[in-house]
């Protein structure tokens, strides 16, 4: 194999790849990327067998053939190369060299066929979204996702068609974001668990610049394709929660407040607990909120803001990182927190908006 | 047999009356042969020698020698030594409660006669002539002139050769070696001043210094490397007293015997003292682990009791309460954050020298200042004075010392790499993680008696087995203080529905398993008290992600910041070091550049 590619072009693929090259190295061909050199074109693959990527572009292909080559290495040789072209040959020992003006460098490859092929799927099945839109349900739902490896089945977003609405769920168990948008959609015939590594490589390529952005849905993945880079994410094999189950229905205390207030006080009364995430007591009286958080070598911080409530007195702890999260990206700017009693859980909405919901379990504190 | 009296010297030794000898613990006072050694050295040290060698052959079976410079004994003496409660050192009964010497019954020759060949020769320093007396299974067989040097040399052969049952019981030489060379060890390190030498089949085990500080001793016992680790220990209040050395956690083990406790310079066991020792380290070591301690308990005599057992390896005490608390709450101080490794060269330049002598000697001023105080109350208040002091100045430090603390980067996902003032940290990101988790626990635990929790929007599930059906249900209150709601669901399916605060995320159905089978185990009702540190700690783990995993910067500088909230020794709740100091001089050595 023989090709000769532009610096900057490679590099720019080679730093995508990066991205979904596994980085626990279980097993050692997955640190590699694979390079096939055909028909005046490479292209480089990657892979964590969860996520994998495909990308393509020109190059002067003078002799065919292909190479798997470690993805950081070859990322490094690349990035500090002296010249704006780079030459790499391989031969058959395995032996790859890389050379850039008067670079050189030799590496050595592992065995092609170890290499794990791409998952299969249809082009035709493509179908054109609006990113805009999959980039704004991802990020209002993606936070609320587990991170426990061991609860697999909320490792990630749930995504379900309904009707002409595509709905988006992530739990871990503790609160819950749900997000509701009619949108172009292909065809998926029952609800699927992107895992959220697949998840967060889906908001870079979203984030990356203007373009059209196809999907597709098979048995196991998630097919996305960009220009002329393709992602697959291998779906979560797994049955997602109930979540229609835990929406509380006949939470009567509602409380209107400014999302801002809350956010902000929320931030201040906080910064005094030992770490984020510990518990902020919600002290709800007629027209006003007390929050107040203590630590035991700090002292204690309080703050009241006014909000809309006319219910009876009571107090609810919650967990501050769950509310502030929520409260980030929720676009509106009164919300409103729906509760039942201390023990029960917990609404979050926009006050004008339908569309999203966050529901969020109180604390014992 | 005849024999003259020495002119020089005056005999020493008496028969006690029966009266008194039947007050004394009787028993069997050799039971191997490392009990020989332990009474030879023992006299030894009595006779006021400053060199002892000991040689032994097949584990001591073969031989025993000891050799002093001590005192020696006029040739009446010698005789009369292997006669029955022949001593010089305790004469009317009142000398019972003020034992001064390791030996008081003379007891130890007649026993060890009567089961051995014993020759021992002795000359009294000045004389001309010393004496050699022989005895073989308790009957003297010969006594004359001997020329030999100052001092005492005992030989005992063939241990146990006319007792073939005991014989039976001995077990291998390398076995007997061992206990002669840890009662060995143990004596050297009571007596640093003390040169002890062991030879094993004619080639040298054990050599100590000459003159020796206990520092030395330790280093040669066991070796240089423990100096750096250690931290002197003093504390008391002029009628109770100790000091010794505490290792840093980290040189643990799973068996006491790191413990060397004495008691008024003898060693002994005490489960009592153990017990103390493993309370103080408990926030530092982890549970079956004990650490390296040499402890020095300085009593009136009066106020413990060495005659309850024939090897006088026990002792009773008036006041264990005071003992207990006495040396739990001095090691706890010493471990407190002033004297931990890493911030050590820190305080030394923060803190002024007076201050940190201050702070560590602080027990032994206020006691002798007041008139001496009542041992319970004068210890208590004492101490929590001096940790009080301690504790406001290290809080200062510390607070800085994490802050100033600046990250340069991080090693295999799994270390901190930081940088102060010429001197490189390495943090344990995990062990960093463990042990912050565990002081929020704490924190929180104490300030509301339980520990907060978050309710769970999707309950979980647990099976449990009958026996872990039957200790949870026995102990729903402590699960519920620990930040838990477990309810039953139908045969032995229970719902989670809360969980500690601190777990949020984290599947938390393995640790109320550990839990629980923890109580199955130990057969104990749940409670939390006494308990608490070694069940948060488990919490803290099962909070704290494992493996390797890289931080972003921020989450980087958390983490260290978050340290200065710990109140630790610089290790995490599993006893592993959280954070170790290279300084400038030892990399510079790497190198070369010194
Ligand atoms: N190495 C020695 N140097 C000088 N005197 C000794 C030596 N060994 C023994 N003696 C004398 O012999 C006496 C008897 O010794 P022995 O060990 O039998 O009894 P003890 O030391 O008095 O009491 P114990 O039975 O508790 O050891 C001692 O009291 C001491 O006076
Ligand atoms: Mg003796």
């Amino acid at each position: 194999m023989k090709f000769e590619i532009e610096r900057d072009v490679f590099l720019k693929i080679l730093q995508r790849a990066q991205g979904v090259v596994e980085k626990r190295n279980t097993m050692p061909i997955l640190a590699n990327i694979l390079i096939t050199a055909k028909r005046g074109k490479i292209e480089v693959m990657a892979t964590d067998l969860e996520v994998s990527i495909k990308d393509q572009c020109d190059a002067v292909v003078a002799k065919e053939g292909n190479i798997t080559i470690n993805a950081r290495k070859l990322f490094e040789i690349i990035k500090e190369a002296p010249e704006d072209k780079i030459d790499i040959s391989a031969e058959g020992s395995g032996k790859i060299i890389i050379k850039s003006g008067k670079a050189k460098f030799n590496i050595v490859g592992l065995p092609v066929d170890e290499f794990p092929s791409f998952p299969a799927y249809d082009e035709g099945e493509l179908f054109r979204i609006a990113p805009d839109v999959l980039k704004d349900m991802i990020e209002k739902t993606v936070f609320a996702a587990s991170t426990d490896e061991t609860r697999y089945n909320i490792n990630g977003v749930f995504v379900e068609k309904d009707g002409a609405n595509i709905r988006m769920v992530a739990t871990d168990g503790h609160r819950l974001a749900l997000i509701e948008r009619s949108s172009e959609w292909p065809k998926l015939d029952k609800g699927v668990i992107l895992p959220r590594k697949g998840i967060l490589e889906l908001k870079k390529f979203l984030e990356s610049g203007e373009g059209a952005i196809s999907l597709a849905f098979t048995v196991n993945n998630m097919i996305v394709k960009k220009d002329g880079t393709i992602v697959v994410i291998r779906l979560i094999d797994g049955e997602f929660p109930d979540y229609k189950q835990v929406i509380p229905k006949g939470n009567d205390k509602k409380i209107g407040l400014e999302r801002i207030d809350l956010l902000s006080s929320l931030k201040r009364v906080s910064l005094l607990s030992m770490e984020k995430g510990r518990g902020v007591k919600f002290g709800i009286s007629k027209g006003k909120l007390e929050l107040s958080s203590s630590n035991p070598d700090v002292g204690e911080a309080r703050e009241e803001i006014n909000v809309d409530y006319k219910n009876d007195e009571m107090d609810v702890g919650f967990n501050a990182t769950y509310m502030m999260e929520a409260l980030g990206v929720i676009d509106a700017d009164k919300v409103v927190i729906e509760l039942k009693d201390r023990e029960s859980p917990a609404i979050l909405k926009s006050a004008t908006a339908a569309g999203y919901l966050y529901v969020v379990m109180p604390m014992r504190i | 047999m005849s024999y003259h009296h020495s002119v020089l010297q005056c005999n020493k030794i008496k028969i006690m009356p029966e009266s008194l000898a039947i007050k004394i613990s009787a028993g069997e006072v050799v039971e191997r042969p490392a009990s020989v050694v332990k009474e030879l050295v023992e006299n030894s040290i009595d006779a006021k020698a400053t060199d002892i060698s000991v040689y032994i052959h097949d584990g001591g079976r073969k031989l025993i020698r000891v050799i002093d410079n001590g005192e020696g004994m006029t040739r009446d003496d010698a005789v009369v030594a292997f006669e029955r409660h022949a001593t010089s050192k305790l004469l009317k009964e009142e000398d019972l409660y003020s034992i001064h010497t390791m030996g008081f019954r003379g007891e130890a020759l007649p026993s060890i006669a009567s089961v051995s060949e014993i020759v021992l020769t002795t000359k009294i320093t000045g004389e001309i002539t010393g004496s050699m007396v022989k005895v073989k299974g308790g009957i003297i067989e010969e006594v004359r002139d001997a020329g030999c040097a100052d001092g005492t040399t005992v030989e005992a052969r063939d241990i146990f050769f006319n007792t073939p049952a005991r014989l039976k019981f001995m077990r291998s030489v390398a076995t007997e070696t061992g206990h002669i060379a840890d009662t060995i060890t143990r004596l050297a390190l009571a007596y640093p001043a003390i040169r002890f030498r062991l030879f094993n089949n004619g080639s040298a085990m054990l050599k100590s210094s000459v003159k020796a500080d206990l520092r030395i001793r330790i280093a040669d016992v066991f070796g240089r490397d423990f100096l750096k680790d250690i931290i002197p220990l003093e504390a008391g209040n002029g009628v109770l007293n100790i000091h010794g050395f505490i290792a840093m956690p980290e040189t643990a083990y799973s068996t006491t015997k790191g413990l060397f406790i004495y008691v008024n310079n003898r060693w002994i066991r005490d489960r009592g003292i153990n017990h103390a020792i493993t309370n103080g380290y408990r926030n530092v070591l982890g549970q079956g682990k004990y650490p390296l301690v040499v402890l020095f308990i300085t009593i009136a005599p009066q106020n413990v009791d060495v005659n309850v057992h024939p090897t006088k390896c026990e002792v009773r005490f008036k006041s264990p309460k005071s003992v207990y608390e006495l040396v739990s709450r001095a090691i706890e101080a010493v471990l407190a954050p002033s004297h931990v490794s890493f911030l050590k060269s820190y305080e030394r330049k923060v803190l002024t020298a007076e201050v940190r002598e201050g702070a560590v000697n602080y027990n032994n001023a206020s006691h002798n200042s007041s008139a001496v105080p009542l041992i319970d109350e004068g210890i208590e208040g004492g101490l929590q004075a001096s940790q009080q002091g301690l504790e406001e100045t290290v809080a200062y430090t510390k607070e800085l010392f994490f802050r100033e603390l600046e990250v340069i980067g991080q090693l295999w996902q799994e270390y901190l790499l930081c940088e102060r003032e010429g001197e490189f940290y390495i943090i344990d990101q995990h062990a960093a993680a463990e042990r912050s988790a565990f002081e929020k626990l704490k924190g929180d635990y104490y300030l509301n008696r339980r520990v907060s929790s978050q309710l769970l929007l999707l309950p979980q599930k647990i099976e449990l087995s009958l026996q872990e059906k039957e200790a949870i249900e026995s102990s729903m209150e402590a699960i519920t203080d620990l930040g838990f709601d477990i309810e039953p669901f139908g045969g032995n399916t229970f719902i989670v529905r809360a969980v500690p605060e601190i777990l949020s995320g984290i599947d938390c159905r393995g640790l109320i398993k550990e839990l629980l089978d923890d109580l199955v185990s130990s057969e104990m009702s749940f409670r939390i008290e006494g308990r608490l540190d070694a069940i948060l700690m488990r919490i803290a783990c099962h909070s704290v992600i494992r493996g390797k995993r890289i931080l972003s910067h921020e989450e980087r500088k958390a983490l260290v910041i978050r340290l200065s909230q710990v109140d630790f020794a610089g290790n995490c709740p599993h006893g592993r070091p959280v954070i170790k100091a290279i300084s400038k001089f030892e990399i510079e050595k790497m190198f070369k550049r010194r």
